[in-house]
């Protein structure tokens, strides 16, 4: 499997009678294949985010296209998209986000419940549950399961967010800033799912200012003012 | 797990849903109450205006004719050719529409000498007088409630069952200019004899009126020489305002097609009813007082309009309220959203549990705002009518359906914000 961007584009106007046009990723190609882990870094401001949300469709490019094993991503209708998202991706947003009326472990499990994946995940011996589980112990939030998530810290929420991420096992993961809040101890179990999940065959980009992020990844890039450029 | 997370944001934002609800409570409150005061007030003001008096006045025939061909319209004294048999009058309440005559009485004019020799208008009717019909149904009927505006300034009304027949009530003009008062005994002389007569009660009609002398139809028959005739019966009747049809059913009931004729018939239009006279009452021709009856309709017509106009009101004030609080729930959680279309959620499902929770809280401030509305209109009857307003059940089925259509609208512009999130947008760098 294969994630490729083709000259990809992102710009907005700054002002309504659009002028003065601001490139946040300009022109540039990528690709990433399954079996790896690819760190995005660069400043704040360098484009990195904005790359990440249109290779996981939440941001049409101005220009170019993203294919996953050939299919042109955007060429979907809204509703179509939304199904394929659920199924191939897992998207660990930068922010601390969760459904707040559902609780640690159901929250962990909604990307599989949502389109009636695993019914019965909560009740039954289901793999995804099982994940979810054991990632919940990995991450030092077993006992929180039941929780709901105002009653976290803002790393167990940022832990809770690679969690539903890499429960499902989905064949594409985008986590943008991860680790960010993180002690050391927890970047390096994060950091270890997600090179596990890469080395079971996911495609992973990961978004980061941390350099520390670089010792786990196959390959690296620096995204600088709207440009990419590899590094290893 | 998705109706966990409907109870969920029901829970947690329940102070906004309280104020969702208490906003559609109040919307359908009042739309409950002005329905449900709007359904009932046509016999409401109705009974309200019968205190005013007749609205249908009934004539022998040849009279009427007569007074159509020389439009000489209350110039009996001309042109007294026909009358009614008093027996008949009684008729009125054999007819289909019996229960919505309220009160009638029978008149006959005539000009009686004074003892000073001077003449007054001298009119024969019912005060109060009983009748047992041959329905079972026993009333009192006459002028002491057809002409409940009148003020007796002196004395009493006359009593039938009680006073004998030789009393009067005398109108205030004339008894200032005779130097009458109640109690005192005075001579009329009619074409067939004198009567010593005493006076009841001096009244105040405000008109025409305080100029004559009303007595009891048996002494001015007797003293005209009719027996058992009058020249005219007035009529107060409960009506449905006109509409096309009634307006068409006057020209000529006999121009109606076989299904207008029956919904004409049975309905309570003033030209109904007089047509169901004319049937009781051989001779006789029953004619709408049109002022009263117009009245009637374009008070009813007024008070509808505004009931309805205020009720629109409401509604488009509780959808602005709705619009508001659910936009600001929608806000307040877009972050929420955003992360539900990043892990796949269509907008139609997002939508959906917006709905949803929204419903719910309709639903239950629907529910309370019926019955605070039904409260509301009983108010509104009692201060207003005197009387109890009743629950039309088809209010129910309205009112579901304009909170519906008033949530729905309210609901739009948090729906259109929904399907314009883009997840891109809320969750980068979004903190909760």
């Amino acid at each position: 499997m294969e994630l490729c961007a083709q000259q990809i584009a992102k710009w907005y106007h700054r002002r309504s009678d659009g002028a003065n046009r601001f490139f946040a990723v300009k022109e540039m190609s990528f690709s990433a294949c399954s079996g790896t882990l690819t760190v995005l870094t660069g400043r704040s401001g360098s484009g990195k985010t904005t790359l990440l949300h249109m290779l996981g469709t939440l941001l049409r490019p101005d220009q170019g296209k993203v294919l996953l094993d050939g299919r042109d991503l955007y060429s979907m209708d809204d509703r179509e998209l939304s199904r394929f998202r659920n199924s191939r991706y897992g998207i660990i947003p930068q922010g601390y986000t969760a459904v707040r009326s559902l609780t640690v472990l159901e929250n962990i499990l909604l990307p599989v419940k949502m389109y009636g994946r695993g019914k019965d995940v909560l009740s039954g011996p289901d793999p995804a549950k099982q994940e979810a589980q054991r990632l919940l112990l990995r991450f030092g939030m077993a006992d929180l399961s039941d929780e709901y998530p105002d009653r976290l810290s803002g790393g167990e929420q940022r832990r809770l967010a690679v969690a539903r991420a890499l429960a499902g096992k989905p064949p594409v993961i985008l986590a943008d800033e991860p680790t960010g809040d993180l002690d050391d101890e927890n970047t390096a179990c994060v950091m270890e799912e997600l090179r596990k999940a890469a080395d079971e065959g996911a495609i992973v980009v990961v978004v980061t200012h941390e350099n520390d992020a670089l010792s786990y990844a196959d390959y690296s890039w620096r995204m600088n003012a709207g440009y990419l450029a590899a590094e290893n | 797990m998705f109706i966990r997370m409907i109870r969920g944001a029901l829970v947690r934002q329940r102070g906004k849903m309280f104020l969702i609800a208490f906003t559609i409570a109040l919307g359908a409150s009042l739309a409950t109450a002005m329905l449900n005061v709007m359904l009932d007030v046509g016999d409401k003001v109705n009974q309200e205006l019968k205190t005013y008096g007749a609205n249908i006045t009934v004539k022998p025939n040849s009279s009427t004719l007569l007074s159509s061909l020389y439009d000489v319209e209350d110039e009996g004294e001309q042109i007294e050719t026909a009358y009614l048999n008093e027996e008949d009058v009684s008729k009125l309440k054999t007819i289909f529409w019996a229960y919505n005559i309220v009160d009638f009485a029978p008149f006959m004019k005539m000009a009686v000498t004074l003892e000073d020799g001077n003449e007054a208008e001298a009119v024969g009717t019912w005060f109060n007088h009983h009748l047992d019909l041959t329905t079972g149904e026993s009333l009192d009927a006459g002028v002491v409630s057809l002409r409940s505006w009148w003020e007796v300034t002196d004395g009493s009304w006359i009593d039938e069952q009680n006073d004998p027949v030789n009393t009067i009530m005398v109108g205030r003009m004339l008894a200032v200019r005779q130097g009458w008062n109640a109690g005192q005994t005075v001579t009329l002389t009619g074409p067939r004899g004198s009567e010593e007569v005493t006076i009841a009660g001096i009244y105040d009609a405000g008109g025409d009126e305080d100029e004559q002398i009303y007595a009891p139809l048996d002494l001015v028959q007797k003293l005209n020489g009719l027996d058992g005739k009058v020249e005219s019966i007035e009529v107060s009747a409960i009506t449905t305002p006109d509409n096309d049809l009634a307006k068409r059913a006057a020209q000529n009931p006999a121009a109606l097609s076989a299904a207008d004729y029956e919904t004409w018939y049975c309905t309570a239009y003033v030209s109904a009813i007089c047509y169901q006279i004319q049937e009781a009452i051989p001779d006789a021709v029953a004619s709408a007082v049109r002022q009263v009856a117009e009245s009637e309709g374009s008070i009813l017509d007024k008070t509808q309009l505004l009931m309805i106009l205020i009720t629109i009101l409401s509604l488009i004030g509780a959808a602005l309220g709705i619009s508001n609080l659910v936009t600001a729930s929608v806000m307040e959680r877009a972050q929420e959203f955003g992360l539900m279309k990043a892990i796949g959620a269509k907008d139609y499902s997002i939508t959906g549990l917006v709905m949803i929770e929204i419903l719910i809280t309709a639903l239950v401030g629907g529910v309370a705002g019926y019955f605070m509305g039904f409260g509301f209109a009983q108010l509104i009857g009692h201060s207003v009518f005197g009387s109890a307003i009743e629950m039309k059940v088809m209010v129910i089925p309205i009112v579901v359906v304009l909170i519906a259509l008033v949530t729905a609208a309210g609901s739009l512009p948090a729906i259109r914000m929904i399907l314009r999130l883009r997840p891109a947008e809320v969750l980068h760098g979004s903190k909760t």
